[in-house]
């Protein structure tokens, strides 16, 4: 009987079918590969990225206790030493400095910080928020003064100065609650996560 | 009785895996919409969401203090922590340890429970709680039962049982060479609580779907619980320290009957409990002991003197895990796979400020470049005006000086080699940033080219839908139909060379 046309067509198109979806999936997942393997904004409490990436034992549970479900969790996009490990994307949806996240980790490697004022302004500090002036419109002489009003630490991270334009001080945290504030598309006001 | 404690214990393990998530996300929506938020989770939620909103806030919801209740029950089987206690697995423990001494006590308190409870009662946790092996016994049944029926036999191959820890070693030396989070990532029994987890939040996996084709197919094309036998790394720490448990098979003084193999037979582990064995090779399910029929086979406790006889029931039983097997991982898929929680939906009604949030920056030359793709009413929309109308906001900031450029630009709209559009601007629509609104053909991946003063450049953008991506379903259920159409090819072919012959023969 041997290899008869019926069976050797479905054989290979199912092969076919595997092996280019594959590829597909692989070329959709590596061709934007230069725009995110960007630093990634971990969350509040993350040891320095080196030791942060060592202890984290990608547990996701972080990410299933954030009550404003602001971390997420790398896929392959990020790299694979970056694989499964949490990040917060501040436009999508920003951190509130809860802590509740730091409670959870199993390792430490979110180092655990109580949840008021001092010690979040002390303690945490995941970025910075940086101000691009020729974007922003307070700085185009158009007042807006929202990322100011999103600030949870107001006149202590963020100041302003006349009409309302935005001067990020050294206190700022990085939550980025201004960054997904901001009205200006794309965000004039974005975090920088913080160098290690 | 105990394979029916067993079977207790197992689908309550695979249900935990469901509804820790389930609790954790119940939790995260019942702070979000508060109290009394069903009018609120009515409007905006998906049916999942809803659904899972009424199950909280009728059960946890009424104890004191829910958001903390919440939080109570939290991991997958790699990092469990119930009450505060925390439970790790030895293998993802003893990888960090290696790569970071520093977190030691934390790490060796977590693998407490498991290595107390191999000591006391074996490898129960591979026999007895691990989803894997679950799964697989539901594969089990399709490789001895429905695969012989279609004409297919899966191979029994002796796979080295060292091979385990060669595995373990050589994964523990990469994580430390290469400096990576290895099993930790890899380890199926740990990748199946984590995608259950982002299914249910995220509607994406993280590349599970692979590792457990690859079981799964270890299952088929190698033999009976191949990745259990000889390939788990957490099973050879498990086995190592479990061979010293005292709660093990025991076989009666008595002779056996003669020429019987029935318990070797019915391992899943291929150990013949008959003969003197290996206890780091036996996972203690039990099943030998129903197996032997002259009863000499117990397992740590005295055997229950009434079975259960009912074929119906039995027949019921062994059709369970297969389904929850696959219910396992489709359910969660099926209940809400689009919806990134609390993100912003791109229609009017379901999000008011409609920021968009898709965002690619590179560096190209001289510049970060950003590209904020804005989907109006998403792609493919049915209800919308203009259904596959993007909008991109494009701006150049020079990296050194951090000022960004203002000057004439021209864009062009790529996909592969073709020319979609081309704009050109003599300045930014608005503060610095140029904007252009395109028709595309559909999802996938766009170039878009930028030509300014003294630059050019592309950058590529990934233009989405809402939609699940199948493709890694697809690229995994491809290979196994492929494999299995192979096989029975191959079957095919033997028997009717075998018929040939034998006419050959007889003429």
């Amino acid at each position: 009987m041997g290899l008869n046309r019926r069976r050797f067509l479905l054989a290979g198109a199912a092969a076919l079918t595997g092996v280019a979806s594959l590829l597909a999936a692989g070329r959709r997942s590596f061709a934007s590969a230069g725009a995110r393997f960007r630093r990634l904004l971990r969350p509040p409490g993350a040891l320095s990225e080196q030791d942060f990436l060592d202890r984290c034992i990608r547990c996701a549970r972080c990410a299933a206790v954030c009550p404003n479900t602001a971390i997420q969790m790398t896929g392959f996009g990020q790299g694979l030493r970056n694989l499964n490990t949490p990040y917060i994307v501040p436009r999508e949806q920003a951190c509130m400095l809860c802590m509740k996240c730091t409670e959870v980790c199993p390792t430490g490697a979110l180092t655990r910080i109580a949840a008021d004022d001092d010690a979040v302004l002390t303690q945490v500090k995941m970025g910075r928020a940086v101000v691009d002036r020729s974007m922003c419109f307070s700085y185009q002489g158009r007042t807006c003064g929202v990322c100011i009003r999103a600030c949870p630490f107001p006149g202590v991270a963020m100041k302003t100065g006349m009409y309302e334009q935005p001067i990020v001080t050294d206190a700022c945290v990085g939550c980025g609650l201004c960054e997904r504030a901001c009205i200006h598309v794309p965000q004039a006001i974005r975090i920088v996560p913080v160098e290690s | 009785m105990v394979a029916w404690l067993r079977r207790a214990i197992q689908l309550g393990a695979l249900g935990l895996l469901l509804a820790v998530p389930a609790l954790n996300y119940g939790g995260i929506l019942y702070q979000q919409y508060g109290k009394n938020g069903y009018h609120k989770i009515s409007l905006t939620g998906t049916v999942f969401e809803q659904w899972l909103y009424h199950l909280f806030s009728v059960t946890v919801g009424r104890l004191a203090d829910p958001a903390v209740r919440s939080m109570d029950w939290v991991g997958n089987f790699g990092s469990f922590s119930v009450f505060g206690f925390p439970i790790l697995d030895p293998v993802v423990a003893a990888e960090t340890v290696l790569r970071t001494p520093v977190a030691w006590p934390a790490l060796l308190a977590g693998a407490a429970l498991p290595f107390v409870v191999a000591v006391v009662l074996g490898r129960v946790f591979c026999g007895w709680v691990c989803p894997v092996n679950t799964l697989l016994e539901g594969f089990d049944l399709l490789r001895r039962r429905a695969l012989p029926k279609i004409g297919v036999r899966s191979p029994d191959l002796k796979v080295p049982r060292w091979a385990k820890w060669t595995l373990l070693f050589a994964g523990l030396g990469a994580a430390v060479a290469f400096d990576i989070a290895l099993w930790a990532n890899l380890l199926p029994h740990v990748q199946i609580g984590r995608d259950v987890f982002s299914l249910m939040v995220f509607g994406v996996t993280n590349g599970g779907v692979l590792i457990f084709s690859g079981v799964i197919l270890a299952e088929l094309l190698l033999s009976r619980r191949a990745w259990c036998r000889s390939l788990c790394p957490t099973g050879a720490l498990l086995g190592f320290f479990g061979s010293l448990a005292p709660f093990r098979v025991r076989k009666a003084e008595r002779a056996c009957i003669d020429g019987c193999t029935a318990c070797a037979r019915a391992c899943p582990m291929g150990v013949n409990p008959a003969e003197p064995f290996s206890l780091a090779e036996c996972y203690n399910c039990g099943v030998c002991t129903t197996a032997c029929p002259a009863d000499l086979l117990t397992l740590g406790i005295p055997p229950s003197p009434r079975r259960f006889p009912a074929a119906l029931l039995s027949r019921l039983r062994k059709g369970v895990s297969l389904g929850l097997g696959l219910a396992l991982l489709l359910v969660p898929l099926a209940a809400s796979a689009h919806h990134m929680r609390g993100k912003p939906h791109y229609g009017y009604a379901e999000n008011y400020p409609q920021i968009p949030t898709r965002e690619t920056r590179v560096r190209v030359g001289r510049y970060d470049i950003t590209v904020v793709s804005y989907f109006f009413e998403g792609l493919r929309r049915q209800t919308s005006d203009t259904p596959d109308d993007v909008q991109f906001y494009v701006s150049l900031t020079d990296a050194k000086t951090g000022q960004s450029y203002t000057g004439p630009l021209t864009i062009e709209v790529r996909r592969g080699k073709t020319r979609l559009a081309v704009f050109q601007h003599d300045r930014p629509f608005e503060e610095a940033v140029y904007r252009v609104r395109q028709s595309v053909p559909g999802t996938g991946l766009y170039d878009l080219r930028l030509i300014a003063e003294g630059f050019q450049g592309s950058v590529p953008v990934d233009v989405r839908g809402d939609s699940v991506s199948w493709m890694p379903y697809a690229a995994s259920g491809g290979v196994v139909l492929f494999v299995l159409l192979l096989f029975i090819h191959r079957r095919r072919a033997r028997a009717s060379r075998r018929r040939k012959t034998h006419a050959a023969s007889g003429a």
